[in-house]
């Protein structure tokens, strides 16, 4: 096995947009990536080119720009839907993109954003009726988890701690 | 280090003589693929046996690996912020390189 120096590790960390996670869409077509640069790109598998692409927004407030990242804090998380036409992630907010509008689709709020916590993963339940997520919140030392049931349509969502 | 294979009440060990920096169980919940930090090996739960591997990968170290839901491909991130597609059944490698960017102005 190769040793690797510690300085390979921290340069090439330090100086590369870090890759925090990675989702393949369910239809196995698609790949996403969410990053410290607070940007979400989607990769087509068969042509290999990437082929959405959304910068991070900060409480839902405004629609994504292309060049300007508005957001705080990095996308540490990404799930698709079962149907693959959302992407949510999570940072400051939980953040869902339509992949067929090609726009925001919803915010739903992070409970401890007041308390500086992020989203640390987000994931979505097979049927799609459920979104689940942990923060940076601890509760006896472990993260928190909350089920929610987003409403895609009217916008609205009920929210439990498990 | 040890890998538990749970199932109902059965207990089963699979020795693995390496490091591993990753794992994951495939999609047909038939294998589990590690990465030693440079290859990708599949090891069958059943017979516990090593039926598959990738050898270097990337020139850089393997950080997390996942499966596609029809199991016809394998991503991998590593050290140097890319990713490596792996094609289960062509057996090709496709990098992505310098994905994001390295730092961004707020």
């Amino acid at each position: 096995m190769k040793v690797r120096p510690l300085f390979e590790m921290i340069f090439l960390s330090f100086i590369k947009g870090r890759i925090n996670s990675l989702a393949f869409s369910f239809d196995s077509q698609y790949f996403a990536t969410s990053s410290d640069d607070k940007s979400i790109k989607v990769f087509d598998i068969k042509t290999k080119e990437l082929v959405h692409q959304f910068s991070a927004i900060d409480g839902g407030k405004k629609i994504f720009f292309p060049l300007v990242t508005i957001s705080q804090a990095p996308i540490l998380d990404a799930s698709w839907s079962p149907d693959n036409r959302y992407i949510v992630t999570g940072n400051t907010d939980i953040q869902l993109y339509d992949l067929q509008t090609k726009s925001h689709a919803m915010t739903l709020e992070n409970p401890h954003k007041k308390e500086g916590n992020t989203i640390t993963e987000v994931i979505i339940s097979p049927n799609g009726k459920t979104l689940c997520f942990t923060s940076t919140k601890k509760y006896k030392g472990y993260p928190e988890i909350y089920r929610l049931d987003p409403n895609l349509s009217g916008g609205s969502s009920s929210m439990t701690s498990s | 280090m040890t890998v538990y294979h749970y199932h109902k009440d059965l207990k089963a060990e699979i020795k693995i003589e390496e490091r591993i920096t990753t794992m994951a169980i495939s999609s047909d919940s038939r294998f589990l693929i590690y990465s030693n930090d440079i290859d990708i090996k599949f090891i069958d739960l059943a017979t516990k046996e090593e039926v598959r591997v990738f050898e270097d990968v990337s020139e850089h170290q393997v950080e997390n690996l996942w499966m596609s839901p029809n199991g016809n491909y394998i991503a991998v991130d590593t050290l140097d912020q890319s990713i490596s597609l792996i094609d289960l059944k062509s057996e090709g490698t496709f990098i992505f390189r310098d994905i994001h960017e390295s730092k961004t102005f707020v």
